[in-house]
């Protein structure tokens, strides 16, 4: 599960890719970025038992690994469910997280370890993780498929489903047969129980936190309360209670499980639940806040924007710690520098957004190491960010912030940086092919060098201050444990810790004769120091929660700075170094061949290499979700819905989808092919859609004016046709696509009586017939998104679009389409938009482009603004009113205001670029005249609002009138404000 | 065809007469209290015996689960002591002698012990149905029927509540459950914790008067 997310429909890529003119584009008026797969993996089966494991790895040790594993889950969630899956597992299993990003199974992004979905019970996951940690997450995801067959039964199940369960009772029982709690978990519960904020079961059964959590409470929570089932009312309890989640209501609380299992109404469980959760944790009572013996650093939210210290390094000059953190204002994630004397924001040095990388890379995971580095010289810092296939690793300017070099890695998941003495070199460690092991980068040349080449799990590496050993740690087994090599050789070892709990994230003292680290022996993180020389080991905190990433300040090597989590957040503290002795280690020479003990699967199992089979061409199709419903409402009152049917195989590469839309009486419909399969994406689709438009001689003809309404002048467009479409993504923003196809055109008017026409009245301007086109487009988006839409950054189209000459009597016009947008964040959630969109058809049957209504030119009817050229520009400011506000129809917001301001030009084949309108001001000297306008737009202001996740608009426009485009000054008003209503997104 | 029409006319009606009627009606949830069929609160300790099985089943100790279930379970229940003992059924009448029970326990007073009969059977059962069809390759000339099968499993037991003092039967009811599984390769014993979780909503109701929801209409005019 979602681990899933929201997943976006296929068919939506579908529709998209085929029907740029269809209803969800002016609902959702957006490119979208590219799912770029970068490489073609040759995907192999092999059957298990109770899986069918999909890789790509040439490695049989890997594959083995993998099906063991896969096994040993199974017999362990099989036996304590007392259920067998009826069906074998997909389960699929990629390299690299990086790959993992490239399946067009999922909507994945970074953080997600693994999938698994209800309705083929596919399971992905990647291996950029110890073994260990991959056992856990396996068991986590193929419980998920035991829940989902217990509730919905066999493959498809979902898809027909009502019965929806809380998150918790799912992401709670996987968590709770890993059998694991990761040391993030276990911080998180603590923390909410010391702190007295354990959410509440409610009655419907929704776990719901008065307080920010930094996760999801449904895991850890549900977690613990599937623990307290098996303390309070023995293991049977925990299948009988999700076996009572079966069936009925879609609530939970109207079925009453808690009541059928356990006899307990919700709130009496609550209590009973928070009861045992604070006797659990009741020996951490008595230890320290770290208030108590530290000052606190920061980041102060919300006394400043900025939430968490997720990772920090200390300059060499000792006087400023460099933090990544979360900008709540802007939604992203920067790099702060703060004061160590009394954790003032001095600077932000990745302030706002930048398309230079998708967001910076930092680890919850406290064990991979930090995720800044500060040269030695005081003047870079070095981080690593998300961008393109892989990562980069970034060097700023310390003081300004300024880009200085960027280095691409062709690695995964680096993490931990170090300069050299030097400032030539980094260290670092990462992933290669799914082994962790740790690097060498020349600034210089951008040579990577391995230091470590063995399939031992290294992390955290930090360089001793001349530069001559590096300390680290290694995952021994199921615990991380601290080494020391000589920098020149790291197969040379000295293991520093030893036994049972973690040791991670070292750093050496200025002096390089002590190594200060975070233990977790006594359940709680805490801050250790290990002397080098005399082995003694001496611990400086006792905290309740968990204290992180130690690192002596260098000009007062008696004090350190770390980060504690308290009250559902990281901060930084500053601390005296004053610690007690806790015993005298012995380190251990570890020769070079000697073998670490490793994890071990429950299960062995032996590969038969013949039954690896190539996995080539489509295999089964399947219905992978459930057809999505849409509707959409225009400023017109016209009501526009449908829904979409796909198929596609197991993953997810080749998809078939049928699309049925209607508006109004018109009906469209669309088959298509697409094949995701490469890099390089193609469609075939044959549709038959009818749109409509008002056209606007109609609505100016002074004969018809005390007649007809612009509604009455409806004409429809037919398009008949086959076509194929190419798309090939330059990077994620920017991709360049082509299409073929023939089409059949008929236009009329919906009722030419209604106009006093005859029937089958046509106007001069409609296109009849049939024509083969080609065309091209360039797309780009860079645009930041956030929950209410476009906030930052520039999205651009321009398509070029030629008929061929096939025939005589085929149409033929060329046309010219350009749409560019524009947004400045002012933070905060205030922003100015921009577009500008033109339009330009050429030839003998020149395309009609029609527009207008929602927010294109807000002043004008839906679609009754028709042209064979045109352009508009709109401006718009956008800013916050209210976050979220509770009613009695439900949540609805964010309620956001507009103040908008928009102008068009619009020219009929060879006639004058004029709006035609008729003077009706009985004081202006034109009365009864017919006017002549250049240009007409509209200002005014509205708000927006979101309920039901659909964004309405209510707003107030009038429309302006330029007589002259040479005079842009000499506008004027006209008409009052006219009331719009329309659900769309904001352009 | 004459017959078909009438019975859609009658439907319509009846549809009609459903859709016309005036009678409002709230759904409420109602609690009912249940009391036990025995009190169990005079006894200090419960004893879990092995239970007569008429049929051993491979791969699955039957009496094993089926005691350390049941002892588990009334542990969360009972607020006294839970325990397990090993006996040797000679015959299915054993429930009968007195003598036996009686000399089963150094301290019986206070003491009661459950046991009882077990017998769990299992059969795989063949029928024509209609085939699902949720793969589109299947081709359009598959059939639309196919012989399905399925696994049945039945579980009756006969629970014995025995006063160890006296070897009187205090307590004494029959269940009986049967479940039917898709999956061929359902094993014994999965299916059999199915269907003990089954009974022992039955059997707790009656020992320990466990509340039983009910959803009832309320009618209005």
């Amino acid at each position: 599960m979602m681990s899933y997310r929201r997943l976006v429909p296929l068919v939506f890529l579908t529709a998209a890719l085929a029907l740029p003119v269809l209803g969800q584009d002016y609902f959702f008026p957006y490119y979208g970025k590219n799912k770029v797969v970068y490489e073609k993996f040759s995907w192999k089966t092999y059957p298990t038992e109770h899986f069918q494991i999909y890789f790509y790895v040439d490695d049989v040790n890997a594959l083995k690994n993998i099906a063991e594993m896969a096994e040993s889950s199974y017999r362990k969630i099989s036996g304590e469910l007392k259920h067998q899956l009826s069906e074998p597992v997909p389960l699929i299993f990629y390299t690299t997280y990086t790959d993992f990003e490239q399946t067009n199974m999922f909507e994945v992004s970074e953080g997600v370890l693994g999938v698994s979905e209800p309705v083929l019970h596919r399971i992905g996951i990647h291996g950029d993780m110890s073994a260990d940690e991959l056992q856990t997450l396996i068991t986590h995801e193929l419980t998920h498929i035991f829940e989902f067959e217990i509730l919905w039964g066999n493959l498809g199940g979902a898809l027909y489903a009502l019965n929806q369960p809380p998150l918790w009772t799912f992401e709670g029982l996987s968590e709770y047969f890993t059998g694991e709690w990761s040391s993030w978990s276990t911080l998180i519960l603590r923390d909410t129980v010391l702190n007295d904020r354990i959410p509440e079961l409610a009655e419907s059964g929704e776990l719901f936190s008065r307080y920010p959590l930094p996760r999801e409470p449904a895991y850890d929570f549900g977690h613990a309360i599937y623990e307290f089932m098996e303390s309070r009312f023995g293991k049977n309890a925990i299948r009988e209670f999700f076996q009572s989640l079966k069936g009925g209501s879609p609530l939970l609380g109207k079925r009453d499980p808690l009541k059928k299992a356990f006899n307990m109404e919700p709130r009496e469980f609550s209590f009973e639940f928070k009861r045992y959760l604070r006797n659990r944790f009741k020996d951490f009572t008595s230890r320290e806040n770290p208030e108590d013996y530290s000052v606190p650093l920061g980041p102060e939210f919300p006394m400043n924007p900025y939430y968490f210290a997720f990772s920090h390094a200390v300059s060499p000059s000792g006087d400023i710690v460099a933090t990544i953190t979360f900008n709540a204002m802007d939604g992203d994630i920067d790099i702060v520098l703060m004061s160590i004397k009394d954790g003032k924001i001095l600077r932000n040095l990745t302030k706002g957004y930048t398309s230079q990388y998708e967001y910076i890379k930092y680890e919850i995971d406290s064990s991979l190491g930090r995720s800044l580095a500060w040269s030695q010289d005081g003047d870079r810092l070095a981080f690593f960010a998300r961008d393109g296939q892989k990562h980069t690793l970034f060097i700023l300017d310390a003081i300004t912030g300024a880009t200085l070099g960027k280095v691409k890695l062709p690695l995964d998941q680096p993490v931990c940086p170090s300069f050299y003495p030097d400032g030539q070199k980094l260290l670092f460690s990462a992933f290669q092919k799914g082994v962790r092991d740790i690097f060498v980068l020349d600034l210089a040349t951008e040579k990577i060098t391995n230091l470590t080449q063995d399939d031992l799990f290294e992390k955290a590496p930090a360089l001793s201050p001349d530069g001559t050993a590096v300390v680290y740690s290694i995952r021994v087994d199921t615990y991380d444990k601290l080494f020391l090599s000589p920098l020149d050789d790291l197969k040379k070892k000295k293991q520093l810790t030893f036994g049972t709990g973690n040791t991670v994230t070292p750093e050496f003292s200025a002096d390089g004769k002590t190594v200060f680290f975070a233990g977790d022996i006594k359940d709680a993180y805490n801050i250790y120091s290990l002397s080098l020389e005399t082995g003694e080991l001496r611990r400086y905190t006792d905290v309740r929660t968990g204290n992180f990433f130690p690192a002596p300040i260098p000009n007062n090597p008696k004090q350190i700075i770390f980060s504690s989590f308290n009250k559902g957040a990281f901060q930084l503290f500053r601390s005296d170094a004053v610690g007690v002795v806790e015993q005298t280690l012995t380190f251990a020479d570890i020769g070079a061949g000697e073998k670490f003990k490793k994890f071990e699967p429950i299960l062995t199992l032996e590969i038969n290499k013949d039954k690896i089979k190539a996995h080539e061409g489509m295999g089964k199709l399947y219905v992978a979700s459930r057809p999505p419903v849409d509707a959409i409402v225009s400023t017109d009152g016209s009501i526009y819905g449908g829904s979409a049917l796909a198929f596609t195989d197991i993953l997810g590469d080749y998809t078939f989808s049928a699309t049925a839309y209607q508006v109004r009486e018109f009906r469209s419909m669309f088959l298509g092919y697409l094949n995701q399969r490469n890099r390089f994406q193609w469609a075939v689709n044959a549709f038959q859609y009818t749109i409509y438009y008002y056209p606007n001689s109609y609505y100016y003809d002074p004969t018809l004016w005390s007649w007809t309404t612009y509604q009455d002048a409806i004409a429809t467009r037919k398009i008949t046709g086959v076509s194929t479409l190419a798309y090939y993504p330059l990077n994620k923003y920017v991709r360049a696509e082509g299409s073929f196809g023939y089409f059949h055109y008929e236009e009329e008017f919906l009722d030419p009586s209604n106009l006093g026409l005859g029937s089958g009245a046509t106007s001069g301007y409609f296109l009849n017939g049939n024509m083969v086109s080609a065309s091209f487009s360039l797309t780009g988006e860079t645009t930041r998104f956030k929950r209410y839409g476009p906030a930052a950054g520039n999205t651009f189209r321009v398509s070029v679009s030629q008929a061929l000459p096939v025939a005589e009597n085929f149409l033929h016009n060329t046309t010219l389409e350009a749409d560019l947008r524009k947004y400045f964040y002012l933070g905060a959630d205030f922003l100015f938009a921009f577009r500008a969109q033109g339009f330009l058809s050429a030839g003998r049957d020149r395309f009609l482009g029609y527009y207008g209504g929602n927010n294109s030119v807000r002043s004008a009817y839906f679609y009754s603004l028709v042209g064979t050229e045109y352009w508009i520009a709109n401006a718009e400011f956008r800013f916050p009113l209210i976050d979220a506000a509770s009613t009695i129809v439900g949540p609805v917001g964010p309620v956001r205001g507009v103040f908008f301001f928009d102008i068009t030009r619009n020219k009929y084949g060879d006639y004058p670029a004029k709006f035609y309108r008729w003077d009706t001001d009985t004081t202006s000297a034109t009365y009864g005249n017919l006017l002549m306008i250049d240009a007409v737009g509209s200002y005014g202001y509205g708000v927006e609002f979101f309920i039901f996740g659909l964004p309405v608009h209510i707003e107030f426009a009038k429309r302006l009138e330029w007589p002259s485009i040479s005079k842009p000054f000499s506008f004027r008003g006209f008409g009052n404000f006219k009331t719009n209503f329309w659900i769309g997104f904001d352009f | 065809m004459k017959k078909n029409s009438g019975f859609l006319i009658l439907a319509i009606l009846a549809a009609l007469a459903v859709s016309c009627a005036t009678e409002s009606s709230v759904k409420v949830k109602v609690v009912i209290p249940g009391s036990p069929a025995v009190r169990l609160d005079p006894y200090r300790e419960i004893v879990v015996a092995a239970f007569w099985q008429e049929t051993e089943l491979k791969d699955f100790n039957l009496n094993q689960a089926l005691v350390n279930y049941l002892r588990d379970e009334i542990e969360h229940q009972f607020k006294g002591k839970l325990s397990s003992k090993t006996i040797s059924w000679e015959n299915a009448q054993m429930t009968e002698n007195k003598d036996f029970w009686k000399q089963l326990l150094p301290e019986p007073q206070g003491c009661l012990i459950l046991t009882g009969k077990a017998q769990f059977t299992q059969d795989v059962r063949k029928a024509l149905l209609a085939k699902d069809r949720r793969a589109i390759d299947d081709g359009p000339f598959t059939p639309e029927k196919a012989w399905a099968a399925r696994k049945s499993f039945s579980l009756k037991l006969g629970i014995y509540l025995i006063k160890p003092d006296t070897g009187e039967v205090l307590f004494q009811r029959d269940f009986q459950e049967a479940m039917d599984y898709e999956g061929q390769k359902q094993m014994a014993e999965f299916a059999f914790f199915d269907l003990l979780q089954k009974i022992k909503l039955k059997l707790f109701r009656l020992l320990f008067g466990s509340e039983k929801i009910q959803e009832r209409y309320l009618l209005s005019r």
